[in-house]
């Protein structure tokens, strides 16, 4: 009887439950709570669920006290021990070497490729320069992070990359710049790109005049197929010369809409569109979300990522939108402002919310596909951003 | 971590990360800016070419004349039809309905038909999620 009694006794001091009430044991409690409000945001509101649930998920798996199911103390430091990965770790941490060594992002940005037509920023290519301007965002908070005594230069790049609306760059640049970060600026990422319903319309409003709203933008010229064959190549071959640390990005991202473009490898385009893609986010946001762990999240580093995530979303549509009005300004008119807020990516969310804006001025006005060109440049434009940032000696 | 607030940072470092950083993306996009429109004088050309080669090869007819932009022209007769259908669907046994002739309008900003067509072709972006 005395074995049973011990038995149940040894349980029962091993068990999770008895680990939550010792002394730290109210972080664990927190990370539950945290995770809970991100799933309820996930399945209730319908915030980028195809990823925050996994990051939710995962959080509340690596939080679990006793279940050990992921080691960060194996993926610290220069020189990571992989055989000590693959011999002791778990699950998660098997998984999180995709993170770590950066294949994940790449191939999300193989399916992102497959399923995006470039077709509006061929056809009228200033569109790049909308791109490019709501980059500012990354760079303006770059400045205000590193000027933060709480964090690092490394730190401060990892951090400023939200401002490229932009999940896979985000955790690409993080994973290399700021691992211990890694699950607080993704879930900051992931939360602004599903909330820029909500964060881009005050900030256009603000910025533009009725008249500029109103702006019906000239129809934007066919694109031949040969054009959306050659631009993958060009664009791949130029990025890459140019910032050879983007090129794992943009090199996928180009190889997705090449395949897709060429019309010969229709299944591949499935796979890459469909399974590979959903294979991948799951694998993604399980890792990242283990990576939020009590430790590491319940900090004031976390709150300075929101707050800093935010400035960088707030000033990279700014950027975009006063970069809109000088182009209307130049061509007389002709562009709407409104096209240069959807240069933050967030594809194609940043796109519809620029349509939505114009419609409420002119029911009749269609923008979508010409913010479709900014959008789809400021993914190039954000993939270029974390090329630079990860080639800079941030120290 | 830095130790002291904004005064052990190296601000020219910072700076100059910033400002290489924005020319890089502003100078790779403009490249980029200029090979599309390089590409799109390229096409238009070969395909000017291409148009010229054809009408040469088509023997010349006076029975289809051009269609230049904003002139009245001939609704097709299966237009007319979905439209009188249209009518006394919506207006059935109440009274007789004649059409008499109907012409597009030049008006192409808010054709009806026209922002159905768009509609039609942007339908697919407004569905989805961001990634």
């Amino acid at each position: 009887m005395n074995i049973f009694f011990q038995a149940i006794h040894d349980l029962l001091v091993e068990s999770g439950f008895m680990q939550l009430f010792t002394a730290d044991g109210y972080k664990a409690l927190i990370m539950f709570v945290i995770a809970g409000v991100l799933i309820y945001l996930a399945i209730a509101k319908k915030f980028e669920p195809l990823l925050l649930l996994p990051i939710a998920f995962g959080m509340l798996l690596t939080n679990l006290p006793g279940a050990d199911l992921f080691h960060p103390e194996f993926f610290q430091g220069v020189d990571i021990d992989y055989g000590q990965v693959l011999h002791d770790g778990g699950l998660l941490d098997i998984l999180y070497l995709g993170v770590k060594l950066g294949i994940y992002p790449p191939l999300i940005f193989l399916g992102i490729g497959a399923m995006t037509d470039f077709g509006p920023l061929i056809a009228s290519p200033k569109s790049f320069l909308l791109g490019a301007a709501a980059q500012a965002g990354i760079f303006f908070t770059f400045i205000v992070a590193a000027f933060l005594p709480a964090y690092s230069l490394s730190e401060a790049g990892a951090i400023a990359i939200i401002g490229g609306a932009d999940g896979p760059t985000a955790i690409y640049v993080a994973k290399t710049l700021a691992p211990q970060l890694l699950g607080s600026i993704a879930v900051a990422a992931y939360s602004y790109m599903a909330l820029v319903p909500v964060i881009q319309p005050p900030i256009m409003k603000l910025l533009t005049t009725k008249k500029e709203r109103a702006v019906v933008m000239e129809q934007l010229r066919p694109v031949s197929r040969i054009e959306k064959i050659l631009f993958p190549i060009i664009v791949t071959v130029v990025v890459a010369l140019l910032v050879p640390s983007a090129a794992p990005l943009i090199g996928m991202l180009m190889l997705g809409n090449l395949m897709r473009e060429s019309g010969v490898v229709d299944r591949l385009v499935k796979t890459a569109q469909n399974e590979l893609m959903n294979i991948i986010t799951i694998f993604l946001g399980i890792t990242v979300g283990a990576t939020a762990t009590a430790d590491v999240f319940l900090t004031g580093k976390t709150i300075g990522i929101v707050v800093l995530g935010l400035i960088a979303f707030c000033i990279g549509t700014a950027a975009g939108v006063l970069f809109g009005k000088l182009m209307y300004v130049v061509t007389k008119g002709k562009v709407n402002p409104l096209i240069g807020s959807a240069g933050v990516s967030a594809v194609p969310m940043a796109a519809r919310v620029s349509q939505k804006v114009g419609q409420e001025e002119n029911p009749s006005n269609f923008l979508l596909m010409h913010a479709m060109g900014p959008n789809v440049a400021g993914v190039i434009g954000s993939a270029v951003a974390a090329g630079v940032l990860l080639s800079v000696p941030l120290g | 971590m830095k130790e002291g607030f904004a005064l052990n940072t190296d601000w020219g470092l910072i700076i100059g990360i910033t400002f290489t950083g924005l020319t890089v993306v502003f100078l790779a996009l403009l490249v980029l800016i200029l090979c599309m429109k390089v590409m799109g004088i390229i096409m238009s050309c070969v395909q000017n070419k291409k148009h010229l080669k054809e009408e040469g090869r088509k023997p010349m007819s006076k029975e289809l004349p051009l269609q230049k932009q904003g002139q009245d022209f001939d609704v097709p007769p299966e237009i007319v039809a979905v439209i009188a259908a249209a009518i006394a669907a919506e207006h059935p046994n109440e009274y007789p309905v004649a059409i008499h002739p109907v012409t597009a309008s030049n008006d192409a900003t808010t054709s009806a038909w026209k922002q159905a067509g768009i509609l039609q072709n942007t339908q697919a972006f407004m569905k989805g999620v961001a990634l």
